[in-house]
């Protein structure tokens, strides 16, 4: 396995490594980021995507720990909606995201 | 058209869409459950004009396609396959989807679906107030034009944007744009539909405390301590806050019983009257206020947006368990009283755990087990009120260590299923609404008099029944005490009508308990007690505790009253003399204590544990979605009580 792999993995046990991205719960309080995949059961993955935490949408990460405080915005940032998710760590860290530079308008 | 015009109302959960559902119907509105599921189903009545309106509240949903519950529910409904009772099942005229204008993004997944189903459409942008209080701008003829139905900004809370919806209702057309079916091209719409929709207005911002206030609500150490102020504040107002009007309530039947007696003449129909419906009633009525209490406290809490992060802080706590942090409050409230508990698991989301909390929230010592306590506990440490303190104690950790117990066990048994990590929207912190609150209030103390009331009223009668035939004749002991008391006023005695002399009158008094006494032992509960008195032999229990544990299975503090009857022939039992002569009372060889040791320590175990209580029965049955689970309920927790009563019994050796 190449380290970059190594690095990005979830935690899912067994997980070998994602493509891209890294667990959320990787990320310090305050930090804003794009989902990029999951290793999720389809059952929650289903439940979170539908309740805004989908691909490519921007999050920052309100609280690190059990639970995981996230804030999802919407497609065009804050202004187009924003929700407010709780998550178990063992969900939060099986979701991988890509860190973005530059902080969210109203984040 | 004929008929009422037939409104479905969908949204996400926090979307303030029972609070719309409240302003449009208030009161004019029922409950019950949807045919074949434990998801309730609430249907309101409005006029428009002249015009009829029916609104079905459906569950609050993240998406239609979810493999959940909730979303077949809704699913079946917009279908036209399934309705509330007593309604015929069709598609609804108009789908009425409800916004949270702050979290408009994630909200559209929902229209999108909705949009898909080729229904009229009205899509209502709730909590706009609050959008623009947050400098939000929303250019809503853009929306329109973009979803093709009608958009409507509203404040439920306020009332604002109503008339215009109840219109807009009305004049519902099917929308002209289709959404895409897959999941993908959904989001990807809903991205084009909210690009340029939003204007902010910076000078609108405001400080945002929300994260503050996370942080430490969530945190493992204060977020447990406010868990706890928070918990402790809401019980302690329902046991001070409840206590007097139960009070008040149980005083009014108990007089309402003796104006029956005197006003009606003596004989079986007085009786029934006194003792079997009003008796039933009041039993019925005393639960009301902590239900409604609970409920009235807990919409408030969920309302103020706390509720959600006080579950996840518990969660930890309970996962062990097989529980999640939804079942806290419900668990917790069981300690007044089984009945608003198990209507308190309505809220966890999870059916396998909605249920698992429902079957073990009967073990949390309730209010109805004191008197019991009190007795017992009395009989085993007369001299140290601390040892009578510490077993009162024991007792309640036994009940929350069976029913921890008991969960695991239905989570790895019967509710065998994976123990899903919990994940749910915190909505933001807002003012709670008074109006939600007493709705809410009403709303469950409705279901509870018309379900579970009718129950516990039928019970209540067929144990009267039980109690109070055949009818036996009066003992030869109490016969001669009455014809001595006759002989010494110069006329028949009875109690009311002429003034007797005291020593009379306590012969009378005397000869009323011997006739009680008697009647009990004759009664049909009596005549069980003696058949059924082997099956308890084993725990060290005599016919007399049979009895007392037989009558009291409607409800456990029914014990101490029948054991006053049995032992004393009076049902007052509330000084302490009456609990003494109860504890020194003998079994029929005249020498053998009644409550032994060993038996005392077997019936206090005996009624941590078991399941002495229909009312709860009946509302088990309700709440879980059959019968079915009433009875695995009262084998699982009857059969613990019986074992462990044993096995104390054994121990504490009766056996020898």
């Amino acid at each position: 396995m190449s380290e970059s792999l190594a690095s990005r993995r979830c935690g899912k046990p067994g997980c070998t490594g994602h493509a891209s991205g890294v667990p959320l719960t990787s990320l310090a309080a305050g930090a804003v980021a794009k989902v990029c995949e999951s290793c999720l059961d389809p059952l929650d993955a289903s439940m979170l995507r539908a309740m805004g935490l989908r691909p490519a949408a921007t999050l920052r990460l309100c609280r690190l720990g059990e639970p995981c405080v996230v804030e999802v915005f919407g497609g065009g940032g804050a202004d187009d909606g924003r929700c407010r998710i709780g998550l178990a760590r063992l969900l939060a860290e099986r979701v991988m995201v890509n860190p973005v530079e530059v902080a969210a308008e109203g984040a | 058209m004929s008929g009422p015009l037939r409104v479905a109302l969908l949204g996400n959960p926090n979307t303030g869409k029972t609070t719309l559902f409240n302003r449009l119907c208030g009161l004019r509105h029922k409950t019950s459950n949807f045919p074949g599921t434990t998801q309730e189903a609430r249907v309101g009545f409005l006029k428009v004009e002249e015009d009829a309106v029916e609104i079905v509240d459906l569950p609050g949903i993240y998406s239609l396609e979810l493999e959940q519950s909730e979303s077949e529910i809704c699913r079946r409904v917009l279908a036209g396959d399934l309705a509330p009772p007593g309604h015929q099942a069709a598609a609804p005229d108009v789908l009425c989807v409800v916004v949270d204008s702050c979290a408009m993004h994630r909200n559209l997944l929902l229209v999108g679906e909705a949009l898909r189903r080729r229904l009229p459409v009205v899509v209502v942008l709730n909590m706009a107030d609050l959008a623009r209080k947050r400098g939000l701008k929303i250019d809503y003829a853009l929306l329109r034009e973009r979803l093709g139905c009608e958009v409507i900004p509203a404040s439920a809370r306020k009332g604002d944007g109503l008339g215009q919806l109840t219109l807009a209702l009305r004049a519902a057309r099917v929308p002209n744009v289709t959404p895409p079916g897959t999941q993908d091209g959904l989001e990807a719409w809903t991205d084009t539909v909210v690009a340029g929709l939003v204007k902010a207005d910076p000078a609108g911002r405001h400080i945002d405390i929300t994260d503050t206030l996370d942080r430490a609500f969530t945190h493992p150490v204060v977020g447990l301590m406010c868990f706890a102020i928070v918990m402790v504040g809401l019980f302690w107002s329902i046991f001070s806050l409840a206590k007097l009007p139960m009070d008040l309530i149980s005083g009014l039947f108990g007089k309402l019983g003796d104006l029956v007696t005197d006003a009606m003449p003596e004989g079986v129909l007085r009786e029934f009257v006194a003792h079997g419906v009003v008796t039933g009633v009041g039993s019925t009525l005393v639960f009301l206020p902590q239900i409604c209490l609970l409920f009235f406290l807990i919409s408030l809490l969920e309302d103020t947006g706390y509720l959600a992060r006080g579950a996840f802080v518990i969660n930890r706590w309970l996962r062990p368990f097989g529980l999640s942090g939804h079942a806290f409050v419900p668990l917790l409230s069981s300690h007044a009283c089984a009945l608003p508990g198990i209507m308190a698991c309505r809220g966890i989301p999870d059916r396998r755990e909605r249920l698992a909390a429902i079957l073990v929230a009967p073990f949390m010592s309730c209010s109805a087990r004191i008197p019991v306590y009190v007795l017992l506990t009395g009989i085993l440490f007369r001299e140290s009120a601390l040892k009578q303190a510490m077993a009162f104690v024991g007792c309640y950790a036994l009940g929350i260590v069976a029913a921890l117990a008991s969960a695991i066990v239905a989570r790895r048994t019967l509710l065998r299923g994976p123990q899903r990590p919990m994940a749910m929207e915190l909505p933001g912190y807002k003012r709670p609404s008074l109006r939600t609150a007493f709705l809410t209030t009403y709303d469950r103390g409705l279901v509870f008099l018309k379900n579970a009331g009718t129950n516990i009223l039928a019970i209540c009668i067929v144990l009267w029944w039980l109690q109070a035939f055949p009818r036996s004749e009066a003992p030869a002991q109490a016969v001669e005490l009455r014809a001595q008391a006759s002989a010494m006023v110069g006329t028949p005695a009875t109690t009311g009508g002429t003034p007797v002399p005291p020593a009379a009158g306590e012969l009378i008094e005397q000869a009323k308990r011997l006739e009680h006494t008697d009647a009990l032992r004759n009664s049909f509960a009596g005549r069980m007690g003696r058949a059924i008195q082997p099956v308890f032999a084993p725990l060290g229990y005599d016919w007399q505790l049979t009895v007392g544990v037989i009558t009291s299975f409607a409800a456990r503090e029914v014990f101490v009253s029948t054991m006053a009857v049995m032992v004393t022939g009076s049902e007052e039992h509330e000084d302490e003399g009456v609990l003494k002569r109860i504890g020194d009372a003998t079994r029929d060889d005249g020498e053998t204590p009644i409550f032994t040791r060993a038996a005392s320590w077997s019936l206090l175990v005996y009624y941590v544990l078991a399941m002495q209580c229909l009312p709860t029965l009946a509302v088990t049955a309700r709440e879980a979605g059959g019968v079915k689970w009433a009875f695995i309920q009262l084998g699982w927790m009857s059969g613990m009580a019986y074992v462990c009563g044993a096995l104390v019994y054994f121990i504490a050796g009766g056996g020898a």
